[in-house]
């Protein structure tokens, strides 16, 4: 056997069992889902097959359309309050982390200590941080920095923003281990040279240090995009699936949930295949920014 | 050595023979229920051995019952299951084949009202449930919070505005709301309103598509709450308040009334923790009708194999030892008998129920829940949205109706 022939052998083999893993576990519920997207069903009982009109539905019917954009822009706001929260505050303490400070290890730790935590919990607490008889409002009020308790989760301004925040504070230990393991990455001898030549620390950072970071930036958006798109712990167990007040809450994931399980207002015209055709969408939305994304983290490579 | 090597055993050997035995002895039925204020009760039943030979298991799921229900049913499970009010409800399961008609059982649902037999009674006329207690919903009022400012039981709009006034005046929250819990806004708030303003002609009609939302029968209901949020008479963050919320505030007496089931007012009710020596007064929308309605029914499962003893279970639930007990255990009335029962609360919602109850409720309605979106997902977007101050009236009657029109609902012709 040439070295050719027996290299491609290794190389197709080496594949296999990722490619049956993918298989099993991706495409075919994939296809799956492809199906139960022309299906009306109502997760018991017969199936009625219904070609497109799931789609149809969801993309003409003013009711559900409505829904769709209104959770689509939604969810775009979250990712963003999402995304600039670690790529800024995250960033920020990860170059902080890097230096050689006192208490650096203790700082480290506390960062990445609610990242473990179950969402459920996280969720409980921070509702309870910000509920208009929580501790938050008892400073503001007490602190006279307002006269009345801000509804922070009961109002249509602030709920999203609130529910975003809560995201961040929960994951951000984890965009700030990326971050920092760039960092960390970021050749010493580049950096003195640097300084030899009379960059200050900013300079260093700049022209050296963030280059180095760009791949891990990207990471971290296309990670966060992906999550924020397709989940909606938070939202659900907060706001429950009507993702209130009025909706302000809504993004792909609740409204998805929604369609399939029922809210908690009406839980009875429940249909999976509409769910399936939104589950589709919300792929297609989301996709063309994730491949240039990860194309673009490829080149650089 | 021998003699203790013997009488263990023979010990393991009674275990084992008395341990069959009670296995053997009951047929067990899984009985899926969402509600856990009735395990006390079933345990009673089965330790008192009051349903010959049967012992029902109760498996309790409290949120997201559904997805249970429907998941497990594709295995067959469960044999009986706690079946909500209304034919919307109903309609899944019927059309999956999972729940059988009572009518295929030896069980006489005479002694049953007409709201019981209606919210257990299916799109196509058919009864599915065995109708078990009987809910009302109306104003609960802190009694102290209302007594400490000379405010008796209203017995008018009128005076019920009046104290109102008086409460907001004196920094309490007259009326609670809690926006933020949708299911508490359509199938609570909103249903008693219409009880309490429509009236039994309007509530009628609408079901037939006879009468529409906006007639002026409902937007004086809708009228009423904007009345009440103008003049600062409800609480000012209704959308950030959840049903948790508003029942802690009227327990703590920061607010006065609140719209709400009599199950807050029970023994079992949480608002009892905030405030042990808590009273609670119960009464309709003044001059208005009073809203009751089964709270749940018991159905069966038809492809299970223990139909003789889910028929014996439907058999005791119909009878007036059960109503007494799920009176005793579970504190509230019963569906079919006028029971003779010390407890105030259950006396009275009785009564209310038995002399005043509105004549239909939409809520339960399958010709205005039957597609989306549905009445109950209409009002519960629409009155949170009046409640916090972003529509009128006549604007959030007009949303309910042109959302049902959008699917061509039965009074989509009749009604613009």
């Amino acid at each position: 056997m040439s070295y050719a022939i027996r290299e491609r052998l290794e190389r197709t083999l080496l594949l296999v069992p990722g490619v049956v893993l993918y298989g099993l576990f991706n495409f075919i519920p994939l296809l799956g889902l492809l199906y139960l997207s022309q299906v009306r069903w109502r997760g018991i009982g017969e199936m009625h097959y219904v070609g497109l009109d799931n789609f149809r539905q969801v993309l003409l019917n003013p009711y559900f359309r409505d829904q769709l954009f209104n959770a689509f822009f939604q969810n775009v706001i979250f990712f963003f309050v999402v995304i600039g929260s670690f790529l800024i505050i995250g960033t920020g303490l990860a170059l902080l982390l890097s230096f050689r400070t006192w208490g650096r290890k203790t700082y480290q730790t506390l960062f990445f200590l609610p990242y473990p935590l179950a969402a459920a919990a996280v969720a409980f607490l921070l509702d309870l941080f910000v509920n208009t008889r929580g501790p938050l409002n008892a400073a503001l009020t007490g602190l006279g920095i307002t006269e009345a308790p801000i509804p922070f989760l009961g109002s249509e301004d602030t709920a999203l923003v609130t529910l975003a925040l809560f995201y961040s504070w929960h994951r951000m230990g984890f965009a700030i281990m990326l971050v920092l393991s760039a960092i960390l990455a970021v050749r010493n001898d580049l950096l003195e040279a640097a300084i030899l030549d009379g960059a200050n620390r900013l300079q260093a950072i700049r022209h050296i240090v963030m280059p180095v970071l760009a791949p891990a930036f990207v990471l971290i958006t296309v990670i966060i995009m992906v999550d924020v798109f397709n989940n909606a712990d938070y939202t659900l167990l907060i706001m429950g699936p009507e993702a209130g007040p009025l909706r302000s809450t809504d993004v792909m994931g609740t409204y998805l949930f929604r369609t399939a399980f029922g809210g908690s207002a009406a839980s009875v015209n429940t249909n999976f295949g509409m769910a399936a055709a939104i589950g589709l969408l919300t792929a297609i939305m989301i996709m063309p920014a994730a491949i240039i994304l990860a194309l673009r983290n490829l080149r650089r490579d | 050595m021998k003699h203790i090597k013997g009488t263990l055993a023979g010990l393991t050997a009674a275990i084992t023979l008395s341990a069959g035995t009670a296995v053997y002895a009951d047929t067990v039925l899984n009985t899926y229920t969402w509600r856990p204020q009735d395990e006390a009760l079933w345990t009673y039943i089965n330790d008192n051995n009051l349903i010959d030979g049967v012992t029902v298991r109760l498996d309790t799921t409290t949120e997201d019952f559904e997805s249970k229900l429907r998941v497990d049913m594709q295995s067959n499970r469960p044999d009986l299951f706690f079946a909500k009010a209304g034919a919307p409800w109903l309609s899944s399961w019927m059309d999956a084949d999972v729940i059988a008609p009572i009518s295929d059982y030896d069980v006489d649902l005479d002694m049953f009202g007409a709201a019981a037999i209606t919210g257990s009674t299916g799109s196509d006329g058919v009864v599915y449930s065995v109708p078990v207690g009987m809910e009302l919903q109306a104003i609960l009022y802190n009694r102290a919070a209302l007594e400490q400012h000379g405010i008796s039981e209203p017995q008018t709009l009128a005076e019920l505005e009046a104290a109102f006034a008086t409460l907001e005046e004196n920094g309490i929250v007259p009326m609670h709301v809690g926006a933020r819990a949708g299911w508490w806004v359509n199938q609570v708030f909103n249903e008693v309103l219409i009880a309490g303003f429509a009236g039994d002609d309007w509530t009628r009609d609408v079901i037939t598509g006879d009468a529409c939302f906006t007639d002026d029968a409902y937007v004086d209901a809708l009228r009423a709450v904007e009345r009440w949020r103008d003049n600062g008479w409800l609480n000012p963050n209704p959308l950030a308040d959840d049903y948790g919320a508003m029942r802690t505030d009227v327990a703590l007496g920061t607010s006065a009334m609140m719209i709400d089931g009599i199950w807050s007012a029970g023994p079992a009710s949480p608002m009892f923790d905030i405030e042990p020596d808590l009273e609670l007064g119960i009464m309709p929308i003044p001059e208005g009708r009073a809203y009751g309605f089964p709270d749940f029914g018991l159905a069966a499962n038809p492809n299970s194999n223990k139909q003789d003893a889910i028929e014996k279970v439907l058999q005791f639930v119909i009878t007036e030892e059960f109503a007494q007990l799920y009176a005793e255990h579970v504190g509230l009335p019963a569906a079919n008998y006028d029971l003779n029962v010390d407890d105030e609360r259950i006396a009275t919602a009785a009564r209310l129920i038995a002399e005043n109850n509105v004549a239909a409720n939409p809520f339960f309605s399958y010709e205005l829940n039957a597609d989306e979106p549905s009445y109950a997902q209409l009002v519960a977007d629409e009155v949170a949205r009046l409640v916090a101050g972003r529509a009128d009236a006549e604007s959030t009657a007009q949303a309910i109706q042109n959302g049902l029109n959008g699917w061509g609902y039965v009074g989509a012709d009749h009604c613009s």
